[in-house]
């Protein structure tokens, strides 16, 4: 028993493929760029509201790196030395803030914008 | 009821029992050396159009504790805690309830800022797990 296929068309699907690099890259900055402003704005919130760090909000910023996001809060922003204590705690205090939570509730809606950016280039 | 914090505060005694393992809190007298093992409340999450099917989402806190009698063999002490509580509960599927663990951060050992006077330094890592129901 034999399967017979033929590589007609092969040709065109690598031409498409590799426009749809380009098209992915580019789509792909936009969805993390929106999704890190997104996570940006949820972590600010989650660090909202601590007496003893009322201004640490606005040290929660981001960095870009290509298409690498890493959010989080800068040391060098207001209060930012105190993003630690309330991330992780001590020995024998809790931390008081989820700072994975934005990220999570973002995740979701990430996949399915990079799902979508991934079909138009092919499509 | 069986809670994420009590599954993965015995996975820690069995496979770290060099370590004192506290769950949600820690006594005021504790060991010199100790993990302690604390979670948020679950949130719940609904994954389907007609709510049938909720996945619940808990942040689990893993704090490794040394007190020595200076700051280097403290800080060592903990990153050795820390370093067996993530062989412990990386790859771990616990039996009840088929709660995920996923690495999430970790805070390397570092003095603790509430005992300056005395040689303690600790390590923090989360975990994320999931169940679906």
């Amino acid at each position: 028993m034999s399967v017979d296929f033929t590589a007609d068309g092969l040709d065109r699907l690598v031409v498409d493929l590799g426009k749809a690099g380009r098209k992915v890259t580019l789509g792909s900055a936009k969805v993390m760029a929106v999704g890190a402003r997104k996570i940006r704005d949820g972590m600010r919130e989650d660090f909202t509201g601590h007496a003893h760090a009322p201004a640490i909000p606005r040290a929660v910023d981001y960095t870009v790196t290509g298409l690498a996001f890493e959010v989080g809060v800068n040391k060098n922003g207001p209060q930012g030395a105190l993003g630690n204590l309330l991330a992780f705690g001590s020995s024998n205090n809790a931390a008081v803030v989820d700072h994975t939570a934005a990220m999570r509730r973002e995740l979701p809606s990430l996949q399915r914008y990079l799902a979508d950016v991934a079909e138009d280039a092919l499509g | 009821m069986t809670t994420v914090v009590d599954l993965a505060a015995d996975r820690l005694e069995a496979m770290v029992p060099a370590r004192t393992v506290y769950r949600h809190g820690v006594p005021k007298s504790p060991a010199a050396e100790y993990l302690w093992v604390y979670s948020n409340a679950p949130v719940f999450e609904s994954v389907d159009l007609a709510d049938s099917r909720t996945l619940r989402q808990v942040t689990l806190w893993v704090t490794s504790t040394s007190r020595a009698a200076d700051m280097p063999s403290a800080m060592r002490a903990a990153a050795w805690g820390a370093e067996k509580a993530q062989e412990a509960l990386r790859g771990w599927h616990p039996g009840v309830g088929h709660w995920k663990p996923v690495p999430l951060t970790s805070q390397p050992p570092q003095p603790d800022p509430d005992l300056p006077d005395a040689s303690v330094a600790f390590a923090a890592a989360t975990w994320g797990f999931q169940y679906q129901s």
